[in-house]
């Protein structure tokens, strides 16, 4: 590890304060994480209830082609509906009919809200709820907001599962249960469930899980551990029914990983030598992957733009286990309550930005040239054109990257681009 | 209401995008939410331009909402023309800032700049055939027909 060598600032989260930018936002709205969730929860349809522009910007993110028929799709209000002569509550009732026809299977649909349904107030929450009655228990319907006005990218996971959460039932029994929170790929999830399984921790839940009629139960002895960085208002719906957040710093990396699991297996009792035989192998394992990239991206520099909301913990994981130098770290929005434990592994001399302005940004990244940034689809290309090279945060919540199995695959995404520029001698386009 | 399964086919505004993008020194600004900066990657991924397109959008959000996203646009506005100089600035809306009604090209013909602005407008969100194919003709006609008046007006007829 390399904490040693790398100045930490191990300042307390009320500390951090990033600079704030209130420009152009080069960020996708909440919109686009129907493209995982959908794929996560297998027996849901996501409807969003929008213009033309949100049904192209989801297939446009969603990796431009799709050959089988999609389990999402758009509502795109017309004329009518927007002047107000069509009543748009029979309008949703009329789709959401011809939705079921063509996939008689969905147990459950979600009405996503966006810009031009929130800007005409359409209320979503009380369709929802008459659609549920109507449907009497065969479909659920949860209504949740992906505008761009409310929401960036990865907030409308959090929206989502912050609706969904306010549906759970509730949890009576005496026992702590662990519930990790956030979409993970299948592949992660399986693998921390034998870790959790290993230590003695049994019965954990993930939400979302692949079914959406498998909702867990909630209550008072519930312990959450985030899997993922952007979930600040699910955090709250949960709170609310009297769970409690174990802190710890996000499963990615080595040292993530190990942490994260680490403060699971105190909160139940595991003892340090219990966590030790099970949590060492792995750790090495991801240390020793970790390793053959280390050569490669230490000592280099790296941008991130705000994107994802995975920024804090990434610029963590490739500053300590990683060697690389951070020059300037953007996020769409600081959660100081979700970076808690992240902020005192943060190295110092970074400059820090929450939100964006996105000319000046780019300027600073022209000047400072950094050997890698990690960016949104639509600044990529163009950075690479001027001879950087470049990453797509979009990339990082396609790609399964939590856990210590995936530290390795981790540290290669960042890699390759830098690999690609020697083997092929990229200078520039022109 | 539509149900939409697939649609290749962009909002009007990536039209006027794309005709600003189709010109030198012209800079379109777009009156939009946060999240329609996608358009970038239409030209930047799939066409695999070399260049962002030439457009700044307002990406107003929520408290934007509470205060005001006409002064927001004045603002983008200026800092557009501030950054990026052009001959000819562009103005257009996206379907949600249609809706709120702020008439961005009013605003900028009015905000002083020392440049030519062009707005203009369309219908309200799109129906059938008034997507993205369809609107770049239309651009382009409007566009032309005010740039030759301008024209006439700041270069008196020699005789």
């Amino acid at each position: 590890m390399t904490a040693d060598v790398i100045a930490v600032s191990t300042q307390p989260v009320e500390r951090f304060q990033p600079v704030q930018e209130r420009g152009q936002r080069a960020v996708f709205c909440g919109l686009t994480s129907i493209i995982w969730l959908h794929r996560k929860i297998q027996d849901a349809f996501f409807l969003v209830v929008g213009s033309r522009t949100c049904a192209h910007l989801i297939q446009s993110a969603a990796g431009v082609m799709i050959f089988a028929e999609p389990r999402f799709g758009t509502a795109v209000l017309g004329d009518r509906d927007l002047a107000g002569m069509a009543d748009c509550h029979d309008e949703l009732d009329r789709v959401v009919a011809q939705v079921l026809e063509r996939r008689p299977e969905l147990k459950s649909i979600f009405l996503v809200g966006s810009c031009p349904s929130e800007v005409i107030k359409l209320d979503l929450d009380n369709a929802a709820g008459r659609l549920s009655r109507e449907y009497d228990g065969q479909v659920r319907f949860v209504a949740y907001s992906g505008s761009g006005i409310e929401t960036t990218f990865t907030q409308g996971e959090d929206n989502c599962l912050a609706s969904l959460a306010a549906d759970l039932p509730s949890d009576t029994r005496e026992e702590s249960r662990l519930l990790v929170v956030g979409t993970v790929p299948d592949i992660v999830e399986d693998q921390f469930r034998r870790l959790f399984s290993q230590m003695g921790i049994e019965g954990v839940d993930f939400f979302p899980g692949s079914q959406s009629t498998d909702l867990p139960s909630i209550g008072k002895n519930t312990r959450l551990l985030l899997a993922q960085p952007f979930l600040g208002e699910t955090l709250r719906a949960l709170e609310s029914h009297g769970a409690t957040l174990l802190p710890a710093p996000f499963p990615l990396g080595a040292e993530g990983s190990n942490a994260w699991f680490r403060s699971a297996a105190d909160a139940f009792g595991v003892t340090a030598q219990v966590q030790d035989s099970v949590l060492t192998p792995p750790r090495l394992r991801a240390e020793a992957a970790l390793g053959k990239y280390r050569d490669e991206l230490a000592g280099k520099s790296f941008t991130m733009l705000p994107d994802s909301q995975l920024e804090i913990p990434l610029a963590r994981f490739l500053a300590r286990e990683c060697g690389m130098t951070p020059r300037e770290v953007g996020t769409p929005f600081f959660d100081a309550r979700v970076m808690e434990a992240e902020v005192p592994l943060l190295p110092s001399e970074v400059d820090w930005v929450e939100g964006q302005d996105l000319d000046p940004a780019l300027d600073r990244v022209r000047a400072a040239r950094p050997d890698l940034t990690v960016c949104g689809l639509g600044i990529a290309n163009p950075l690479e054109a001027e001879g950087l090279r470049t990453k797509w945060s979009i990339e990082l919540l396609f790609t399964p990257i939590q856990g210590f199995e995936q530290a390795g695959d981790l540290a290669e995404l960042f890699a390759r681009p830098l690999r690609r520029e020697q083997a092929l001698e990229v200078g520039s386009w022109s | 209401m539509e149900l939409t399964l697939w649609t290749y086919e962009g909002p009007p505004h990536v039209g006027a995008i794309r005709i600003a993008a189709s010109m030198r020194d012209v800079h379109l600004v777009l009156h939009a939410p946060q999240g329609d900066t996608y358009a970038d990657l239409l030209f930047t991924m799939i066409e695999r331009d070399g260049k962002r397109p030439p457009v700044t959008y307002t990406t107003f959000q929520a408290r934007d909402l509470g205060a005001s996203t006409a002064e927001k646009f004045l603002n983008t506005l200026q800092a557009a023309y501030d950054h990026h100089k052009p001959a000819l600035i562009l103005v257009a809306d996206s379907c949600t800032a249609e809706l709120l009604q702020d008439q961005p090209g009013t605003l900028a013909e009015t905000a002083g700049l020392p440049v030519p602005v062009v707005a203009w407008k369309w219908r309200r969100i799109p129906e059938k055939r008034t997507g993205e194919p369809a609107k770049p003709f239309s651009t382009w006609c409007e566009l032309s027909s005010r740039l030759d008046e301008m024209r006439w007006k700041s270069f008196p007829r020699r005789e």
